[in-house]
């Protein structure tokens, strides 16, 4: 059978009726024109010349201006598409500092270690066209410690990611004293990425940066590259603490791009359920793979990666086998090996998909792939953008498809297709001064220096802390500095990316006398990945846990064949712990502030391959999680919910589904990852709360003590509290979500109100107030009453 | 609300213990009790760490009461130089004093070409003994960083006969600055340092300490003999482990009673920080002092190994070899015949097997054919079919004695003999017999 091009497939594609029917937006974006400039004079002649040999005749015009303002001293924020030449825009103005004197040193910061080792090969392969003496080494734990020596003394630019910054090279500084002395760039790369908690670390360890910098009488330009999001200059300068140039518009040519956005038709038209959007993908997918066009797919959860692939390599092996077809996942799970060999795989069009997490969302140069597709909204419309330039940085056309899934969210973009092309990407926030956090890093920064009297850190009263931590034990204080004076190591104490440090690792013990370490899973993930029972799926092989063993972080796994997946289930809890502000509306007040929230994870649900079909439940004992965060929330009287025509059951349905719309446009509204928030249902004092158990909603209350589940039939119990609705920051200390929410509470429910109303379903649907097997038939009737009712309308 | 209060409640420092399940402060009565206890709580813990937040004055009332008591406990003074003040304790071991096996005297006047190839130094054979400076330092912790201090700095060196101690120790933080510059005057005078571990630990220590002080510091660019690494080669083989208190122990025969573990120290200095009781660091000083005039006994020691001059009783045969493959390493044959001619005959039969091979080896290389013989006959006596014997005997009759007679009676014996020959070294003796036979024919 005759291969299709890319464009012929589209071509095809367009035609097809299925398709169009579902196809809520189709848009061809044309290629976009350059604009160039001149080099500066300041860059040597050869320098010029070997970049003219690259093909580089002229610059692009945001280069240019990037590489003046770096020049002059300006620290700089670059935001343009991948494929425009940023790593030319830094390379540049510091190969040129280097060889006009050769004592010049820079830093480059990367996410990933990955993404170092990719962007070292292109700065290695200049430096070796220069024929200069111009030294880049890549630090990282895998460096070898005789490395490490040659690396602190001759290294001009050193290649290294935040977490080898924050526990290897600041907290031996001392054996830096050459870089630092002589440090005038520092390169960060991916700055989007440092958002959220990871940002709020991240901003931190800059702070110490600077900070040791100025004790070697070091003032570095920082040059920033950022992908697409709201807020680049404001998010830079809260990083940097500095005012910082912003270049945004790019002088790139861009190839043309047919973007597609796709609704997967409803299959249950009662339920309101639509088809997944993983069988979309996974059709659309090996279509474009057994066309030979190069494909990626991005799912929304690693547990989605590894069924997406099993099912592409099922459909790949089956067939005839192809040899130049290879199909595989990729996640950050992955043992690194595995990794590189996929990546080459990739360039090398040996691999001709991949499924992946947004791992490969950051800027590993893996070749031209032509197409994209998302198998459901990435969370954010940076991220959507990011993932759809994977396709195409090089060729003529690309392709991307977003499949939408059945969450309010994916709806409301499918609905509103306006909203997402205008491109208003999400804001990057950060709280560097998040209590938690920054006392962390002063403790890593005492150790690096003591601070003295009139210091600052932050944003916060710094002497205050100090004082803390000299009653803590941790600091002694000499007249007007406070030293560090204890045994430990505050680098090891905390982990830039997580809550908690410390991995588990995942031992395949099928083979009883050779254990082997398969993959590494964060903390958190571990409870809902890698509980007891759990099936375990790895480059789409399933594991059997047989044994979470927590205390030595280790989950042991047997290798098996099981037609089924499994999917963890949770509760929160969520109780007030202090209130900053409310207000009263229609009766309900309005509130933000402090809450504790515990989570656990109950039980799991056996998924059958393929059908979907819910095979069976199993129970999980694990401990709580307990953190503290902030939150918003309401709550109604229930005088005023007697008032509406429907049975406490229902009502406290209606209230469950009402919550399920709220979390979900939250993160629309705050134009943040749908990661970042979380919501439940109960009363204020923790002593009540609604989660959705085995066979429908569960009320389990504390009031012994100890959780209880209520009877549902036991009505009157229901009505024994005012439920109120909390939609909370997911990280502990908070990022500052809350308080925005409670100021959009307004819209925020007009918005929810108006989904529903508007959603084609019959008694309500994963899209606007949840799937009815869990929130019952009244759900969608319910909430706009109950919202008029929060509304005083 | 201060941002410290709210710390300390994200930290859950303001309330009762962690429990695993959700606190229900529902009842008025519950509520109002919980927030005595936390009130009880906050009182105690104010009564108890807010001790160590005295007024300024106060302070530096119990830090003056301190430091004369260590003036008085200790034989030592405060001393002050243009950085500050510090406290200095000093003294001497005269000739005739023992530490372990050997007194000062004996010590004293190592040979420094011997020390110079422990140290894989060459530089050393131009200098004395009494150019060494010992060094071993006391720190606030072992993860190395910018955030450890050496605390207490140990220094030795051998001066006419006697063998001076300084400790220099830094009463609090701010008085590194004083200690340090009065280690590098000290240091300024001598031409070589020697450690134990320091290499890995104490001079990185210290290098990093004089940046942090903006202090500038020759110390790190001394010739350095670490004795770390020469005592795991020669004498690795008969010890548990190779710290410098088992060295000590098994080969110095040194005797601590009451010796504070290592992993003590740190959290002593903090405690004197803070109770400044000179008691808690009277045990860190001993300590310190017995590891620096260990350092100097264990370099005579060594020393003596290589040149075969080591007291019998104290050194092993096995000691003696491992001296003798250094040596041959770095010196060639000659250093080695001193050594040979010690473990003599009779040392032999005490030699385990691979040690006998290492010595029939040295005397091999070293051109004694004949003990070397004699070795590999007295293995053959024990074991009729060591591969290693029967082979380097039978090369030795073949090549170099020219009696193949001998030669191929012997393999064939081993051959036909109770052996546990692989199939290589079968391969190998078969190969050397037809080799014969074609010789002997001729």
């Amino acid at each position: 059978m005759a291969k299709l091009t890319l464009d012929e497939w589209i071509a095809r594609l367009k035609k097809n009726k299925s398709f169009n029917a579902g196809a809520a937006a189709v848009v061809d974006i044309p290629a976009r024109p350059g604009d160039w400039e001149d080099y500066p004079s300041w860059v040597s002649p050869n320098l010029r010349d070997v970049l003219v040999k690259r093909g580089m005749e002229r610059l692009y015009r945001h280069q240019a201006q990037a590489v003046r303002f770096i020049r002059g001293g300006q620290d700089v924020v670059l935001v343009t598409p991948t494929a425009s030449g940023k790593t030319l825009c830094y390379n540049l103005p510091v190969l040129q500092s280097i060889l006009d004197e050769p004592e010049t040193r820079a830093l480059y910061l990367f996410p990933t270690k990955a993404l170092a080792q990719d962007q070292m090969h292109e700065a290695h392969s200049l430096i070796s066209d220069l024929q200069a003496d111009i030294k880049t080494f890549t630090y990282d734990g895998d460096t070898p410690d005789d490395a490490r020596r040659a690396i602190r003394r001759q290294g001009h630019i050193v290649v290294t990611n935040p977490d080898m910054l924050h526990a290897g090279i600041l907290p031996h500084h001392t054996k830096w004293q050459k870089l630092f002395v002589n440090l005038k760039y520092v390169v960060i790369d991916e700055l989007h990425i440092y958002r959220g908690i990871f940002g709020s670390h991240f901003a931190n360890v800059i702070r110490r940066l600077i900070r040791i910098c100025r004790f070697y009488g070091a003032n570095p330009v920082f040059i920033c590259c950022s992908a697409t999001v709201a807020n680049p200059r404001e998010h830079a300068e809260k990083i940097l603490e500095r005012d910082v140039a912003l270049l945004d518009k790019s002088g790139a040519p861009a190839a043309a791009k047919t973007f597609v956005l796709f609704n997967p038709p409803i299959v249950n038209r009662e339920l309101g359920i639509r088809q997944s959007a993983m069988t979309p993908a996974r059709k659309i997918a090996s279509d474009l793979i057994g066309n030979h066009i190069q494909t990626i797919v991005f799912a929304t959860s690693r547990l989605n990666v590894e069924v997406l692939t099993k099912y592409l390599k099922d459909k790949f092996v089956k067939s005839k086998p192809l040899d130049d077809h290879f199909v595989t996942g990729y996640r950050g799970g992955y043992l690194p090996n595995l990794r590189r060999d996929i990546e080459n795989g990739l360039r090398t069009r040996e691999v001709m998909g991949v499924i992946s997490t947004n791992a490969l969302e950051l800027g590993i140069d893996i070749g031209n792939l032509e197409a994209c597709i998302m198998a459901g909204y990435p969370g954010s419309i940076a991220s959507t953008w990011q993932q759809a330039g994977r396709a195409g940085r090089r060729t003529g056309r690309s392709l991307a498809i977003l499949i939408a899934r059945s969450n309010p969210l994916d709806q409301f973009i499918m609905e509103n297709p306006d909203y997402f092309f205008s491109l208003s990407p999400e804001h990057c926030r950060i709280n560097p001064d998040n209590l938690l956090i920054l006392l962390h890093h002063i403790k890593s920064a005492a150790f690096e220096l003591p601070f003295e009297k009139g210091e600052k850190f932050g944003g916060e009263n710094l002497e205050e802390f100090l004082q803390y931590l000299e009653e803590k034990g941790v600091l002694h204080r000499t007249d007007d500095r406070w030293h560090w004076a204890a045994e430990s190591y505050p680098a090891d104490e905390v982990s830039l990316r997580a809550i908690n440090p410390e991995n588990v690792v995942v031992v395949d013990a099928t083979d009883a006398g050779n254990h082997k370490v398969i993959a590494e899973v964060d903390w958190d993930s571990a409870f809902t990945a890698v509980h007891d029972e759990a099936i375990y799926m790895l480059a789409s092989e399933q594991y059997h846990v047989d044994k979470l063993d927590l205390e030595r972080k280790k989950a042991y796994v047997r290798k098996v064949d099981s037609d089924y997946y499994t999917d963890a289930m949770t509760y929160t809890n969520v109780r007030v712990i202090d209130s900053f502000d409310n207000f009263r509306t229609g009766g309900t007040i309005v509130e933000h502030g402090e809450v504790q929230v515990v989570r656990k994870v109950v039980g799991f649900k056996k998924i059958k391959f393929y059908t979907s079909e819910n095979l069976g439940y199993g129970d999980v004992n694990l401990p709580e999680k307990d953190m503290h965060t902030t939150s918003y929330w309401f709550t109604i009287p229930r005088d005023r919910l007697r008032g509406l025509d429907f049975t406490p059951a229902e009502i406290i349905d209606g209230l469950s589904a009402l919550a399920y719309t709220l979390q979900h446009l939250s993160a629309m509204f705050l134009m943040a990852d749908t990661h970042d928030i979380d919501r439940s249902l109960g009363d204020k004092s923790g002593e009540w709360f609604v989660s959705q158990g085995k066979t429908g909603r569960v009320i389990t209350s504390f009031s012994g003590g100890r959780p209880q589940a209520i009877n549902s039939s036991d009505a009157a119990r229901f009505d024994e509290f005012d439920p109120t609705i909390f939609i909370f920051d997911s990280y502990p200390g908070g990022i500052g979500f809350s308080e925005l929410l409670y100021r959009e509470h307004a819209n925020l429910l007009a918005a929810a109100k108006s989904l529903i109303e508007k959603c084609p379903c019959a008694f309500g649907c994963p899209s606007c107030v949840g799937p009815t097997l869990e929130v019952g038939k009244t759900a969608k009737e319910i909430v706009p009453k109950i919202i008029d009712l929060v509304l005083n309308q | 609300m201060k941002s410290i209060d709210k710390l300390t409640r994200l930290t859950g420092e303001d309330k009762a213990p962690k429990k695993t399940e959700p606190v229900q402060p529902d009842s008025a009565s519950s509520s109002e009790r919980q927030s005595q206890l936390a009130d009880l709580r906050g009182r105690i813990e104010n009564v108890v760490t807010r001790g160590a937040l005295r007024t300024r004055a106060a302070q530096e009332e119990a830090r003056a009461r301190g430091n004369r008591a260590l003036c008085e406990l200790l034989e030592g003074e405060e001393i002050e130089n243009r950085h500050g003040r510090f406290f200095l304790a000093g003294g001497f071991l005269s000739g005739v004093s023992r530490h372990g096996h050997r007194s000062i005297c004996e010590a004293f006047n190592f040979d420094m070409t011997a020390a110079g190839m422990l140290a894989n130094n060459p530089v050393l054979g131009a200098y004395h003994p009494s150019d060494a400076l010992f060094l071993d330092t006391e720190t606030t912790g072992l993860s190395g960083g910018t955030g450890t201090m050496a605390f207490l700095i140990g220094l030795g060196w051998f001066e006419e006969g006697r063998f001076h101690i300084r400790q220099i120790l830094a009463r609090d933080f701010g008085e590194e600055p004083a200690a340090l510059a009065c280690l590098q005057e000290i240091a300024a005078q001598k031409k070589f340092l020697v450690t134990f571990n320091g290499k890995a630990f104490d001079v990185n220590l210290l290098a990093t300490r004089f940046i942090l002080n903006r202090m500038q510091s020759s110390l790190h660019e001394l010739p350095h003999l670490d004795l770390l690494h020469p005592s795991r080669r020669l004498l690795g083989h008969r010890l548990e482990n190779c710290r410098l208190a088992t060295l000590e122990a098994d080969i110095l025969g040194v005797e601590r009673e009451g010796d504070i573990p290592g992993w003590e120290i740190p959290q002593r200095y903090f405690d004197w920080l803070r109770r400044r009781d000179p008691r808690l660091l009277a045990d860190i000083f001993e300590h310190n002092r017995l590891d620096v005039i260990s350092m100097a006994t264990l370099t005579a020691h060594l020393v003596d190994l290589l040149n075969a001059q080591a007291l019998q009783q104290h050194a092993h045969p096995d000691d003696y070899l491992a001296a003798a493959r250094l040596l041959l390493k770095k010196a060639g044959t000659a250093g080695v015949y001193k050594i040979l001619e010690i473990l003599g005959e009779n040392a032999c039969a005490e030699l385990s097997l691979s040690s006998k091979k290492n010595l029939a080896n040295l005397c091999k290389r070293t051109g004694r054919m004949d003990e070397a013989v004699r070795i590999w006959r007295r293995m053959l006596d024990c074991d009729p079919n060591d591969f290693y014997a029967v082979t380097e005997l039978a090369k030795h009759l073949e090549h170099r004695a020219r009696d193949y007679g001998q030669a191929k009676a012997l393999i064939e014996k081993a051959m036909a003999g109770d052996n546990f020959f692989s199939e290589e070294e079968k391969d190998s003796l078969e190969h050397r017999l037809n080799r014969l036979n074609a010789r002997k024919t001729l």
